[in-house]
């Protein structure tokens, strides 16, 4: 359905979920930037290094950490859209082949187990720097940096990630379909 | 038995259309809750698994695709792949295998393969009287050998969850892939020669490429051939780790795009950034889910029972490995490659180690019979992909598909036999098993 003929079509409640669904797929997208930027930021690192142990003789330690840091970024803040986009690995074999509310109740189901994931990763995750915090954890090569300071990007990202399953069930809920999601096919690694 | 139960619910509640990663994770979580009353430091665990410089191989290896791939420098592998071979019978398939070969060098991925090639390679099959049967089984075949053939992302979690020489992997798929192309090769000539034959005049053979069109050709394709060397080269010479392999690899893929071809902008680059975090975060929470659901088979002792019983029944290395294999076939008829190496291989790994069996011979024969799951029916990706490009009826792309599982068995069996042809060339780098 288009945009504008949705639009006509709505109830007050379901534009306010549309409204704040609008909101956290730009925060959502936000995310996916700082991702994007920490991958090629990632591929810039590792090219450095190699440089400077080859052409200057002057191999690097700080890169690794630094490099493990960004995949920590990469993966965190990209989850929330790969979500929103219904990217998941999954098997699909039975749930396509449903319509209607069966396939409705399937894909609440599929939200809501992401959504307790999201909880588990923002709730363990607080607790971990929490944990590190008090015991005053620093960096093993890049000692100016509290571990802590890293260590948040678990439940930062996480949270992001309840964000939009939240918004997802909403959708559901209020007899929308959530946006974008299986728009865009995920890049297979198989 | 605990296991089986195990792996059997986890497949139930996956077919309920759940995310894996969810699946996996609220799974294990929930038998460790029963189990020991806690589920564990989870948020210290995600960060140490995602916190590892050699998993950053996976995305640096996605960009260097994307950049070839955008910058359109393989666009002209089939071109040439076709004019080198063309005379042969059954020369078009045998180009497609060849284009595959190449391709999986530069991609890594068995669906980038089979989709890229497939699109250029299936219709000028079917304009040529290739039989359609023949055009889907060599492309759904073909594109399997992306993961076989370095770099493989299969082969890099492989290597991290069994702790394994990323670069020995490498190596060791090589001439296995190249097995295995020769053996696809063969086949499309036997089966189409004997078509051409039957067809009797009516089929007209290209007469094969001069000096001057071969070289013409090669120099269409110069740039794309150069990366598959210089990736690999740079490991097997010990010059690159796995990581800096595909730092410099995109780097050459990016230079290549942007200096020589001039087909690839800033743009570009960022969505290629963009892509690969985001194909990044759904593999990794993958990885993170099946950490924990290792971690919950270790607290059940299940790889334990699994040595224990190993020793009991004095079961061979070659036994133990023909029913692996059976059940990893087993498993790809029902889910995904990357879950099954990351459910199968902690469990496995310490009955390797029993038996003495080489990680690097285990990974490779695991990896080919990943293929398998790629071109087995119903959820293998590659028959959709084919699906997607032809329309053809998806029972018809699953018959072509049938000589290409085959000839993948035989693979197996015969590396099972000669586990020189995988372990040779690592073992020159001096890997030492």
């Amino acid at each position: 359905m288009s945009q504008p003929a949705e639009n006509t079509s709505l109830t007050p409640a379901q534009r306010r979920i549309r409204a704040v669904e609008r909101v956290v797929a730009a925060v959502s997208r936000a995310g996916l930037r700082l991702a994007a930027a920490a991958t090629l930021g990632a591929f810039g690192l590792v090219c450095y290094a190699i440089g400077m142990r080859y052409f200057f003789d002057r191999p690097q330690s700080w890169t690794d950490e630094a490099v493990g840091w960004l995949m920590v970024i990469i993966v965190m803040f990209a989850l929330p859209e790969a979500q929103r986009r219904g990217d998941h690995i999954g098997v699909d074999v039975l749930t396509e082949r449903m319509t209607g509310g069966r396939r409705r109740a399937f894909a609440i189901l599929g939200v809501g187990t992401v959504f307790a994931c999201a909880f588990l990763l923002v709730k363990e995750g607080i607790e971990t720097v929490l944990f590190t915090r008090m015991l005053g954890l620093l960096s093993n090569n890049i000692p100016e940096i509290d571990l802590w300071i890293v260590q948040a990007f678990v439940p930062a990202g996480g949270a992001l990630l309840a964000l939009v399953a939240v918004v997802q069930l909403a959708c559901y809920f209020a007899g929308l379909a959530p946006r974008d999601m299986g728009e865009h096919p995920k890049d297979s690694i198989e | 038995m605990t296991f089986i139960v195990i792996l059997v619910a986890l497949i139930a509640l996956l077919y309920l259309g759940m995310p894996m990663f969810a699946g996996m994770l609220l799974f294990s979580a929930a038998v460790l809750w029963f189990a020991e009353g806690h589920i564990g430091n989870l948020g210290e665990f995600v960060f140490g698994q995602l916190n590892v410089y050699l998993l950053v191989a996976i995305p640096l290896f996605m960009l260097m695709a994307h950049f070839m791939v955008r910058g359109k420098v393989v666009d002209d592998l089939y071109d040439t792949a076709h004019t080198l071979v063309r005379h042969l019978p059954g020369g078009l398939g045998v180009a497609t295998v060849f284009a595959c070969a190449v391709f999986a060098a530069i991609s890594g991925s068995s669906v980038a393969t089979a989709l890229t090639i497939g699109a250029v390679a299936i219709p000028q099959m079917l304009r040529y009287n290739y039989s359609p049967r023949g055009a889907y089984g060599v492309v759904a075949g073909g594109g399997t050998l992306g993961i076989l053939i370095p770099p493989s992302a299969p082969m890099v979690l492989y290597g991290f969850v069994a702790d394994t020489s990323i670069g020995a992997l490498f190596m060791a798929g090589v001439l296995p892939g190249l097995l295995i192309s020769a053996l696809f090769a063969a086949y499309c000539m036997i089966t189409e020669g004997r078509r051409e034959r039957r067809m009797g005049p009516a089929h007209v053979r290209p007469p094969r490429a001069t000096w001057g069109e071969a070289l013409a050709s090669l120099r269409k394709s110069v740039w794309a051939l150069s990366l598959p060397p210089f990736v690999l080269g740079g490991m097997y010479f010990g010059i690159f780790t796995a990581t800096e392999a595909a730092a410099a690899g995109a780097l050459w893929a990016l230079i290549i795009a942007t200096v020589i071809y001039r087909k690839f902008g800033v743009r570009d680059l960022w969505e290629g950034a963009c892509d690969a975090a985001r194909t990044s975060a759904v593999l990794f929470l993958v990885i993170i889910a099946a950490g924990l659901f290792g971690y919950m088979l270790t607290i059940l002792r299940i790889p334990n029972q699994l040595v224990e019983l190993v020793a009991t029944y004095d079961v061979s290395k070659y036994q133990f490995l023909v029913a692996a294999m059976v059940l990893i076939f087993l498993l790809g008829l029902v889910l995904e490659s990357i879950s099954i190496i990351l459910i199968t291989t902690p469990v496995l790994l310490p009955v390797l180690d029993h038996l003495g069996i080489d990680k690097v011979w285990y990974g490779v024969l695991l990896t080919i019979n990943l293929e398998l799951a790629l071109i087995s029916p119903p959820v293998g990706m590659n028959l959709i992909v084919i699906k997607s490009i032809t329309k053809a009826p998806l029972a018809e792309i699953d018959k072509a598909a049938i000589p290409y599982i085959l000839m993948l068995i035989l693979g197996i069996a015969i590396l099972i036999a000669f586990p020189q042809i995988a372990l040779w060339l690592p073992q020159t780098m001096r890997y030492g098993g």
